[in-house]
């Protein structure tokens, strides 16, 4: 048996085809999937910046001041500004992707993109999280005033910081045990894992290797 | 105004699903290339028409509608594929399956034939389906964006590893 003569039986098999459907179904799509939250990060990102660099610049002398008190608001200025490129980046690279175009580019450039959003993904799981007591301190002080750093017992400190780790610790320990029943705990516990950048890396890889002659 | 966009519309739509109908055949060999388990094939299927249809506004009516039609349905089942692996490495084995679902008793050929073709990459999938398809190595190069000469040693190779599937079927090949 050779793969020419298969070539005759591959088409008898389809001699019936069960694709009954001849409309066009227009209600159901994963198409806009992809760039979905990409665009919310954006916005969150942008949102953050907004009102986080309006915060310093109104800000600007106290912050001289008192320097120490406009490190919570310059952190969160910098994790707003990472997401945002790093949500550019994505929304540029999904963007560029056709699927109309030759399969090997189309299929580099989706696998490019995945391994983008995956470190993405990781970045807020893996940065943001634990840096969670930040938030509230800056949230106080667009409440209270710049000052309110400097309010704040270490006690106060203590907790939110330990708010932040529970969070993050508790996000694990679901994961691990409802992984198998939840998919959004199966992917966290891919991208704590690392199983994600993994496939990303391996489709890539998989590519590169079809392309070589 | 809104008389005439809704024109446009349902006649662009009218041609879609008269080109779709003709090549209908194309969607349904990658979705059984790509998944033979019919619920999830259903799915497939439904998805690549979606893509489809979306693409469609920039389709240039000077290129030969399978070429584009076969990019589209390849690039949506490869990426389908490889997203499903993944959400379902916890649960099931996705070919076998559909291999038992699909095909109560296929014949040996097609036993063989589906043998290879759970064993190769999305990618080589690709190549083998429109070899099957009976496109020249010109056509395959062009829809899957490597040249002709390429396309000739990857359906060579292909041909070695189905030799080796009937001496050995089941052996894990390199």
């Amino acid at each position: 048996m050779e793969l020419d003569q298969l070539k005759t039986t591959w088409k008898s098999s389809f001699d019936s085809p069960e694709d009954g459907s001849r409309s066009v179904p227009l209600g159901r799509t994963n198409a806009g999937r992809l760039t979905r939250i990409p665009i919310f990060e954006l916005i969150v990102g942008a949102l953050t910046a907004l009102v986080c660099g309006n915060f310093l610049f109104d800000n600007l002398a106290a912050s001289r001041q008192l320097p120490l008190y406009a490190i919570p608001a310059i952190a969160i200025q910098a994790l707003a500004i990472v997401t945002i490129a790093l949500s550019v980046r994505q929304i540029v690279a999904i963007s560029a992707l056709d699927f109309a175009g030759p399969i090997v580019e189309a299929q580099r450039k989706l696998a490019e993109f995945k391994r983008l959003r995956v470190r993405a993904s990781q970045f807020v799981m893996l940065v943001a999280l634990p840096v969670w007591v930040i938030f509230p301190l800056v949230a106080g002080q667009l409440l209270w005033g710049f000052e309110f750093v400097g309010k704040v017992d270490t006690a106060w400190m203590i907790a939110n910081f330990a708010f932040g780790l529970l969070v993050s610790a508790g996000i694990v320990v679901a994961a691990r045990r409802y992984g198998e029943q939840s998919p959004f705990f199966q992917k966290v516990n891919d991208l704590l894992a690392g199983t994600e950048i993994v496939e990303a890396e391996n489709a890539i890889a998989q590519i590169e290797q079809f392309e070589r002659p | 105004m809104m008389n005439t966009t809704r024109k446009a519309m349902a006649l662009r739509q009218e041609r879609f699903e008269a080109l779709l109908s003709s090549h209908s055949g194309i969607v349904f060999k990658v979705a059984q290339t790509y998944c033979r388990q019919p619920d999830d094939r259903q799915d497939l299927i439904q998805e690549i028409k979606v893509q489809l249809w979306r693409a469609f506004a920039s389709y240039d009516e000077k290129r030969a509608f399978s070429t584009w039609m076969y990019r589209i349905a390849l690039n949506t089942a490869i990426s389908w594929t490889r997203r499903i692996s993944l959400r379902r490495r916890h649960s099931v084995d996705l070919a076998e399956v559909g291999e038992r679902a699909f095909f109560p008793e296929p014949t040996e050929e097609l036993q063989t034939l589906y043998r290879l073709i759970d064993e190769l990459d999305p990618m080589n999938r690709a190549v083998l389906l429109l070899y099957l398809e009976d496109l020249s190595h010109a056509e395959i190069g062009e829809i899957l964006g490597i040249t002709a000469n390429h396309v000739a040693t990857k359906i060579s190779r292909l041909k070695q590893r189905l030799r080796q599937e009937i001496a050995e079927p089941n052996t894990p090949w390199n």
